[in-house]
């Protein structure tokens, strides 16, 4: 069996707005090994988007320990945990959340950049993820001169640009179309194969059936897990 | 961090409008502050030019210990005790102004020189560019007259020869031999161009005129001594002199300054405060960007979050929107440097007689200066934004549908915290500014005395090397006066020695029939003294109160006669009986004569800007002639049209003799007064834009409040509220925050004001119309700036604004 990369220990996160108490998530327990493709899933407000929040360090849990391979991150500095999400963790936002200012080749060399990592290698790297996802042919243009589903691509392939230890993506296919959607789906699809730990957030159960697993969540608890027998079908 | 520019060059480049306010308001900050920094460089900073080691140069004046505030030159007799005994300074000097005439030309051409003491230019420590400096032995009686040129005599009157070093000139009618050539704009003291060795055994140099000031003393600390050594010195030597001397030297101190700190201390104060004031419009500036790139900084929040959420840390987040900054301020700078060339073309325009060691061009200073308004002005307007909008709410802007740009609590308390700081300061300069103008008009509204409208004045006189004596001075001013009076047009002409309104004046210490003696001339009270022919009186239209005028009976073989004016009359006769008092300046004696009292005029204005003018004493030109006189004539039109005239009827008197000096009364008043119309002026343009800047800054935060709450004021009108339900809820908004800038900027004032005390003239610090009308001012500025958003929130579509959402 592969070793654990994320592992939640009763994991509570509590939003306190004027006088009122809101309990996002309520003693989360989770295990996510390298390799693996998680999927949580939920209605809307259930919690899901917070509990990603703090599986990619945007935020913090109010309780409870969070171990991302190895190494206890919940209660790091506000620059070591930028660190670590620059390092360790790929972002797929619904919206896609790429800068209009910059090009294709600037969003995708933006995390690599932040690194220090040198122009060289950097190029390097990013040259190969706009390849894996199709890209590399706009390389040049404004994310606005993009569909969405390109664009979807693009954020892609700066998630994977610096070889994170897991992609993180909210609702990747939120504001795409089926076509598009599933071309996104098969991507990270094939991402898996290539050994990519992937955690995707979806309230669409056509898409959590890509992943291996299924977590359902409910009022900020675990209600349900769900092993896929053949995610790829 | 090219990447950081670069991508802040995009940025700015995508919003050009955003831009092109941020660099122009910062362009105004930074434009105002270079201008006002080139004047403070140039007064305060710049080393002298021409001078060695302006440390160790001072000036020396003589002090009244009863009137420790004020100082005034030395008497001869005084400074040639200085420089005899001293053991602290290397060198003494004095110089004497002198009027000179050249001819040769078509007319006549006067040239204002100097008598300098024969080692003058090696204690100040500059030397001629062509030929040599004076030679112990050239101030002696019976010495070869020499001569050494100021650079644009040279250049306009012997054409800039170089073998002009030999040649024999003749100035005011006598030989002189030119011995060398100054450096060009050297014009020491004030505005001179020529140069002679001050003769020794002149007669101010006898003991009867140790009383008799009028001489200014520089020196020279000798290597080894301290600044507190010489005066050390100076107050032993006042304390012998007053032993020796207790007529004219009791009470009498000596005073060292530092020769930069005796130039500035006039405007000392003032360009301080312009200092501080253009510091207030740079920093309200700094406010306005800063929250110009607060509410863009709103806009931006899901951009900051996805680096952040890329890994970028807070602090490369900083430097990328500091770098944004940086290149607003460069491009402020550029466009400011640009526009305070401009400036200070017409600041320097306001400025009548600009001194000929002040440099304006560009130094190390000035540049450090900019690059220094540059980056700190970029720092602090672009920090605070940066620090607000580095910290994002990670988790929620990066959410799909966030509406990015709702402004945290905290951003919403910095904007407002800016708007207030501008207020407040905008309030201070309004005030400081409002009470300068005020002074400056009630002293321009301020009744002179005399007739300004329609008079020229022009100055004219016959060196002593000319004439054989005072009495053929006499005749030459009474034949031109007929001349004058004779040109068509001339309603009256008289003659005076000092030009009223002016900054000269010369003061009389003088004892009173009948009261006791007093051990010392510190003692005698002290009238300003004019002499003035017979004409003056008509010429001026000054009113006759009591008495008689001076008329042509009072000649040099009749009793000595005086006017006093109603001040002077008031203050030492208050029971009004003036007339046929008698009074005297000389020292007791067999020798000593005494003027009678024969009439009292009413007050002229001499010194415009003093707080308190001294009583005015008047003599009679016929008793007391002079060399040199100023002629006033009033006339029919437009003043200048009779400059010509002027000029010729003196040339028809004496056809080596010009004119100089010539201008209209009203241009004498004009420029007597522009001191307070330059630090007005500039303190008014300050407050102008502070005025300006601030009511872009209300508005601007009020608009963008506005647009923040679309949707909420949209909810409100769907729910039935009226139009004037909501300017009223924006107004209340904005005027909370109006009223707390006001608030603040009143204590400010209040306390900023007290500095000026002492450079107002007929109000006081705290004038109650000041500090009640310009809060008015700025509040109902404020209220429009509120007002025009508010009306825009009264236009929004309540469908629209709830599709927003």
């Amino acid at each position: 069996m592969s070793p654990s990369l994320i592992k939640l220990d009763g994991v509570t996160k509590v939003f306190l707005t004027d006088e009122v108490e809101t309990h996002a998530l309520s003693g989360i327990h989770l295990d996510i090994r390298q390799g693996e493709y998680v999927a949580i899933a939920g209605p809307s407000g259930c919690g899901k988007s917070t509990l990603l929040s703090i599986l990619g360090l945007l935020d913090s849990p109010t309780d409870g320990s969070y171990v991302l391979n190895g190494r206890p991150v919940q209660s790091l500095s506000l620059p070591e945990r930028a660190r670590i999400r620059n390092r360790e963790i790929g972002f797929i936002f619904q919206s896609f959340n790429l800068i209009g200012d910059l090009t294709v080749y600037e969003n995708v060399e933006l995390p690599l950049t932040y690194r220090g990592m040198p122009a060289g290698e950097r190029k390097a790297a990013v040259t190969s993820a706009l390849e894996k996802v199709g890209m590399a042919h706009r390389a040049k243009h404004l994310p606005s001169q993009l569909s969405g589903g390109q664009q979807q691509r693009v954020a892609v392939a700066r998630a994977l640009a610096g070889s994170p230890a897991v992609l993180l993506a909210d609702e990747p296919t939120g504001n795409l179309d089926s076509k598009n959607g599933d071309s996104v789906m098969q991507l990270l699809a094939d991402l898996h194969k290539g050994g990519a730990t992937i955690v995707m957030v979806t309230h669409d159960a056509r898409f959590a059936r890509n992943a291996e697993r299924t977590i359902h969540i409910f009022d900020g608890r675990v209600v349900q897990e769900q092993v896929e027998s053949d995610p790829t079908r | 961090m090219l990447a950081d520019f670069r991508f802040a060059f995009r940025q700015l480049a995508k919003s050009p409008g955003f831009t092109a306010i941020a660099v122009a308001t910062l362009a105004l900050g930074i434009a105002t502050a270079t201008t006002m920094f080139t004047v403070f460089n140039a007064v305060l900073l710049r080393p002298l030019p021409f001078f060695a080691d302006e440390d160790t140069l001072l000036v020396l004046r003589a002090v009244n210990s009863r009137e420790p505030a004020t100082d005034f030159e030395f008497s001869i007799p005084d400074f040639e005790d200085v420089r005899k005994s001293t053991q602290t300074l290397s060198g003494v000097l004095t110089n004497w102004d002198r009027t000179y005439i050249l001819n040769g030309g078509d007319r006549p051409k006067r040239v204002l020189g100097s008598w300098i003491t024969v080692d003058g230019f090696q204690t100040l420590g500059v030397q001629p560019i062509l030929g040599r400096a004076f030679k112990p032995g050239e101030e002696k009686p019976g010495a070869a007259p020499v001569v050494i040129l100021g650079y644009a005599v040279w250049k306009e009157t012997f054409g800039g020869r170089a073998d002009v070093l030999g040649e024999s000139i003749t100035l005011n009618n006598a030989p002189a031999t030119v011995i060398g050539v100054m450096p060009e704009n050297f014009r020491f003291p004030d505005a001179n161009d020529l140069w002679q060795p001050f003769p020794e055994g002149d007669e101010h140099s006898e003991e009867k005129n140790r009383g008799s000031h009028g001489w200014p003393v520089y020196a020279r600390i000798k290597p080894g001594y301290s600044f507190e050594q010489v005066q050390a010195e100076l107050n032993t030597l006042a304390a012998r002199l007053a032993a020796d001397h207790p007529m004219t030297n009791e009470g009498l101190t000596f005073r060292a300054l530092r020769a930069r700190d005796e130039a500035t201390r006039d405007v000392l104060r003032g360009l301080n405060l312009m200092l501080a004031a253009v510091g207030a419009v740079l920093l309200i500036s700094c406010a306005n960007v800063a929250n110009l790139l607060l509410a863009r900084g709103s806009a931006r929040n899901r951009e900051i979050a996805v680096r952040l959420a890329l890994g970028a840390s807070r602090g490369r987040i900083i430097l990328q929107i500091l770098a944004e900054s940086l290149l607003l301020g460069a491009c402020g700078g550029a466009v400011g440097l640009v526009v305070s060339f401009w400036e200070l073309d017409f600041v320097l325009g306001l400025i009548p007689e600009i001194p000929y060691w002040l440099r304006f061009d560009p130094d190390w200073r000035m540049t450090a200066f900019i690059v220094g308004a540059t980056v700190g002005t970029s720092l602090l307007f672009g920090l605070f934004p940066a620090l607000q909008i580095s910290r994002p709410d990670l988790a929620n802007e990066l959410k799909d549908g966030a509406r990015g740009g709702t402004g945290s609590g905290s951003a919403h308390r910095l904007r407002s915290a800016l708007v207030v700081a501008q207020m407040a300061l905008a309030l201070v300069l309004l005030v400081v500014g409002g009470l300068t103008m005020r002074s400056f008009l009630k002293l321009q509204h301020t009744d002179p005395g005399l007739t300004v409208e329609h008079v020229l004045t022009f100055r004219t006189g016959l060196p002593p090397t000319m004439v054989s004596d005072e009495k053929t001075a006499l005749a030459f001013f009474e034949k031109v006066g007929r001349q004058l009076r004779a040109i068509p047009g001339v309603e009256a002409a008289g003659f005076i020695n000092y030009l009223p309104v002016s900054d000269s004046r010369n003061r009389w210490s003088f004892l009173i029939d009948g009261q006791p003696e007093p051990k010392s001339n510190q003692d005698r009270p002290v009238a300003l003294t004019r002499v003035a022919s017979p004409e003056l009186f008509a010429t001026y239209q000054i009113p006759l109160l009591q008495g008689r005028l001076f008329n042509e009976h009072d000649t040099d073989d009749t009793p000595l006669v005086a006017l006093v004016d109603q001040r002077f009359a008031k203050k030492f006769f208050p029971a009004g009986n003036a007339l046929g008092q008698r009074l005297t300046s000389d020292d007791p004696g067999p020798k000593r004569k005494w003027a009678t009292i024969v009439g009292v005029v009413g007050n002229i204005v001499q010194r415009p800007a003093d707080a308190e003018e001294d009583p005015g004493l008047w003599l009679s030109l016929t008793q007391h002639p002079d060399n040199f006189l100023t002629a006033e004539l009033r006339v029919k039109g437009d003043p200048a049209g009779y400059a010509r005239a002027a000029a010729d009827a003196v040339l028809a008197v004496r056809p080596d003799i010009p004119i100089y000096y010539t201008n209209s009364m009203s241009a004498v008043v004009h420029k007597a007064l522009w001191r307070q119309r330059f630090f007005g002026g500039l303190f008014a343009s300050f407050a102008g834009v502070a005025l300006f800047l601030a009511a872009i800054g209300i508005y601007g935060v009020m608009s963008y409040t506005v647009a923040q709450r679309t949707q909420e004021i949209g909810i409100r009108m769907a729910l039935g509220a009226q139009s004037g339900a909501v300017i009223a809820m924006v107004l209340r908004q904005g005027l909370r925050l109006v009223a707390v800038g006001l608030g603040l900027g009143f204590a400010g004032a209040w306390f900023v004001a007290l500095a000026l005390t002492g450079m107002l003239h007929g109000i006081e610090p705290h004038d109650p119309p000041t500090f009640a009308l310009v809060p008015l001012l700025l509040a109902f500025v404020a209220l429009i700036a509120c007002y025009l958003p508010s009306r825009r929130a009264t236009r929004i579509d309540p469908t629209i604004a709830l599709r927003a959402e």
